[in-house]
């Protein structure tokens, strides 16, 4: 599914990432790493979000194409949009280009809570709220990946358990993989995964 | 005292010139390129003669203040500044004698041309004017100090904000389209209103001065040049706008197509004012054929300087620099009458090639 190649990140002049080779195939995959071992580095890169040196194939496409845009889907860590827009302009937008199906949008934000307050500007939430909106983007349109950058961090334990929820589903009916994220170790008891990858001295390696 | 003001000097007062040389160089080479000594006579005098032209003359010399004041609170709110707040230690009469130099620095631009009107108001008799002109300049020098006193008297943390609140009827569905525009109306009113007071203005000067004996319609082609390099600031701010608060839309699959037109689209909108002044008060004097060349050029060289900013392995002084040289040579191109639809086709294809080839590779500062 997923290929990488010499691939290699460096801010001013430091590498932050550097994998020879790495490859990963269908299902749910759990990165763990402490705090700026490049977890979202990676991650970006996968979603064509930064440019990096080297090459990744998703199922032979490249991240920045158009159409792999399509097929990967990345939620922050910790999102930051424009305060002054409302949840609703965003991800009305973000269902528009990902090409979501008629009521895909409206199931999502009812099913995360987000419905009680997407009409109101992104200035007015807590890191919370803001989250969960971000999680809401990563399951728009049909992707075959969908990476969430830390996705249990800054929601409540009812958000948590309906993310373990539409994870499985969405894997279970559409065959959707799952890339998640940590800086801790411990593993999410409520989900099947497939492979444990470890983030550190500046490379991954699948444990 | 004298360490301190070469501190001050060269912390704000060189940045700021060396940071907005291509549009002092713009006002330069327009008030000295192409009007004549005679002529700046002839406006000033008119000036002095009718107080409501001396009025507009005063509400510009504002906001050029406007623009010092907003350069100056940028600094201050940047890390690498935060030793400036060190002022504070000083008794406040240093401190006020320190800002009012650095705002009296700020302001040369305009307090030179006041002077050179007082003389010429004193020469005519014209007190009355002349006491306006140096309150003004007066005026303008203290709300400086005053906002920079005021500025440093906060916690440097403290971050400087101009919140507009938003009335009911703007908290309707927003397209992603006009969400810089909606930051640039809310978060950065200030850029807004200088920038297109600014080309406002010299695009109202040109059609005033039209015709002249020297120069036909490249007199409007000159204007729409002065008036995209007006927006230097806003296209930059635009790049950064989607790169630090759009970040996660790189991940949208958005073809090459659907982002230039998005671009244009924006720009369009951006550039309303300014089309619409040439529309109306450019259409007794140009063609229709010539109206919509010059929108084609105006709006081909805003692009431009967009896409030109993806440029990432360049400093921004180095960009500073080609954007000098790149204005010296489009202007001399349409002096000695190159076609400015060759010019916009020029920049388009450019500017596309920029946004193809480096749009993906750019990233923000980390």
């Amino acid at each position: 599914m997923l290929t990488v190649n010499r691939f290699q990140k460096e801010y001013n002049n430091h590498v932050i990432l550097d994998i020879p080779n790495l490859e990963i195939s269908k299902g749910i995959h759990w990165f763990v790493g402490k705090n700026g071992s490049g977890k979202s580095t990676f991650f970006k890169s996968l979603a064509g979000i930064i440019p990096f040196e080297g090459e990744i194939l998703f199922e032979s496409l490249a991240p920045t194409q158009v159409a792999c845009k399509f097929l990967i889907n990345y939620s922050e860590a910790e999102p930051k949009y424009p305060d002054f827009v409302t949840a609703k302009d965003i991800l009305k937008f973000i269902a528009y280009t990902k090409k979501a199906t008629d009521g895909q949008l409206d199931n999502l934000v009812t099913h995360f809570g987000v419905a009680d307050y997407w009409e109101n500007n992104i200035g007015t939430y807590s890191s919370g709220m803001l989250k969960k909106v971000s999680l809401v983007s990563g399951f728009l349109g049909n992707p075959k990946l969908i990476i969430l950058d830390e996705p249990f961090i800054l929601v409540d334990a009812a958000s948590i358990d309906k993310l373990y929820e539409i994870i499985s589903k969405t894997q279970r009916e559409q065959g959707t993989s799952f890339f998640l994220s940590s800086h801790q170790d411990l593993l999410p008891e409520k989900l099947k995964i497939d492979s444990v990858f470890a983030v550190d001295n500046k490379t991954i390696v699948r444990i | 005292m004298k360490a301190v003001l070469a501190v001050f000097q060269r912390a704000i007062v060189w940045d700021y010139y060396r940071k907005n040389v291509l549009f002092l160089l713009v006002v330069i080479l327009f008030a000295f390129g192409f009007l004549s000594g005679q002529e700046h006579q002839t406006i000033a005098k008119q000036a002095l003669n009718s107080p409501k032209l001396l009025i507009y003359t005063g509400l510009l010399w504002v906001f050029y203040g406007l623009k010092t004041y907003l350069f100056v609170l940028r600094s201050l709110s940047q890390p690498e500044f935060r030793f400036l707040f060190d002022l504070k230690l000083l008794n406040v009469w240093k401190r006020i004698f320190v800002w009012f130099y650095v705002s009296f620095m700020l302001n040369q631009l305009t307090f030179l041309y006041a002077v050179f009107m007082v003389l010429l108001g004193l020469m005519l008799g014209k007190f009355l004017s002349v006491v306006f002109i140096l309150t003004t300049q007066l005026v303008v020098i203290l709300i400086g100090v005053f906002v920079y006193q005021t500025r440093i008297a906060q916690n440097p943390e403290t971050k400087f904000s101009y919140h507009l609140p938003i009335p009911k009827f703007f908290k309707l569905r927003l397209p992603a389209l006009l969400f810089y525009h909606k930051y640039l109306v809310f978060k950065e009113p200030v850029l807004l209103l200088s920038s297109k007071v600014f080309s406002v203005f010299f695009l109202l000067f040109f059609i005033w001065l039209f015709p002249t004996d020297d120069y036909d319609y490249r007199l409007f082609s000159i204007s729409a040049i002065i008036i995209s390099v007006s927006h230097l600031r806003i296209c930059s701010q635009y790049v950064y706008f989607q790169n630090s608060n759009l970040l996660t839309f790189r991940n949208l699959p958005l073809g090459l197509w659907f982002k230039i037109t998005m671009l244009i689209c924006g720009y369009l909108i951006i550039l309303l004012p300014e089309i619409y002044l040439f529309i109306i008060r450019g259409r007794s004097l140009a063609g229709f054929g010539y109206i919509i060349t010059w929108i084609v050029f105006l709006l081909s060289s805003v692009i431009f300087i967009h896409c030109f900013q993806y440029f990432k392995t360049l400093t921004d002084e180095t960009k500073m620099q080609y954007f000098f040289f790149g204005f010296v040579l489009i202007l001399l191109s349409v002096m000695y009458k190159t076609p400015i639809l060759l010019l916009s086709s020029i920049f388009l294809l450019s500017g596309f090639w920029f946004f193809w080839k480096y749009e993906n590779l750019y990233e923000a500062d980390k």
